[in-house]
């Protein structure tokens, strides 16, 4: 009898062998979601978006300038190298006397 | 995936997406956990909600003093401990409501051999001092590690294992009053 007690005790303390966890409802995380602070989009204000596209223009055309400036001493360097070439053929030309 | 260390970083600083990934790693352990305490399905989410909204609260206090799974073990029990203690003071409990809870509690991941029995276990274990409860369910409910226990309850191995000992003669003890042939 105590045996039998004791087997069917042993059976009980060793009933949760084997199982597998407990799964929440699939629900579970939108119910969390919904009590978490709502996420506040930036607003940026009529005020900031002018100065922001005025920056920008600004840098627009600062680049362009520069692009300019830069593209305009090339072409001057090269004509000067060009220039400096097609004199030295001249000069060379001029050697009359070799 | 990120790794659970990596993901409470990003929830700290407010990245949703991380937190839902964090809830993926840790939403079975935590209701598992919760529905050993509370034997019915319904609290057990009221719990893993305060759970996770806790996390995500208290985020940027996670000093990573302990991994994080231990840290969200720890909010779960005390989460659930206190669930108990306040519909213990609740007058509106109904009592038959709550030995409806007692007795006919069938947790669902229990092998189907083994439901009446556990059935009988979970009538019981709510008996237990706080400690114990908590080392068993967390033991035997869980299947955790004893070590894993013993950072949860922030005790040496030793006192886990005194307190399981413990736990099982009172359960035990318990159990032969429910014994179906017992003498009386």
């Amino acid at each position: 009898m105590k045996d039998e007690q004791e087997k069917w005790i042993d059976a009980i303390l060793n009933s949760t062998q084997g199982s597998r966890r407990a799964q929440p409802s699939a629900d579970l995380f939108a119910k969390i979601e919904q009590q978490l602070p709502i996420q506040q989009a930036r607003i940026i204000s009529i005020g900031q978006r002018r100065i922001a596209i005025v920056a920008a223009v600004l840098l627009l055309l600062a680049n362009i300038f520069v692009l300019q400036q830069y593209t305009g001493s090339v072409n001057s360097e090269a004509t000067i190298a060009n220039t400096s070439e097609m004199a030295d053929k001249l000069i060379s030309d001029y050697n009359i006397y070799q | 995936m990120n790794s659970a260390d990596q993901l409470i970083q990003l929830v700290a600083a407010g990245d949703r997406q991380a937190f839902q990934q964090l809830y993926t790693l840790f939403a079975d352990k935590v209701y598992n956990t919760a529905i050993g305490y509370v034997r019915n399905q319904e609290d057990a989410e009221e719990i893993a909600q305060d759970v996770f909204i806790r996390v995500f609260q208290n985020a940027t206090r996670f000093k990573g003093e302990s991994a994080v799974g231990t840290w969200i073990y720890r909010i779960t029990v005390n989460t659930s401990l206190n669930l108990i203690k306040k519909k213990k003071r609740s007058p509106h409990v109904a009592l038959d409501e709550a030995e409806r809870d007692q007795i006919d509690f069938d947790h669902p991941g229990i092998l189907l051999e083994h439901k009446e029995h556990a059935r009988l276990l979970f009538q019981v274990i709510h008996t237990l001092p706080e400690n114990q409860q908590t080392a068993f369910i967390l033991s035997f409910v869980e299947h955790l590690p004893r070590q894993e226990v013993a950072d949860i309850m922030a005790l040496s191995l030793k006192a886990v294992e005194s307190l399981l000992q413990r736990a099982k003669k009172k359960l035990r003890e318990k159990l032969k009053n429910l014994y179906p042939n017992r003498r009386k």
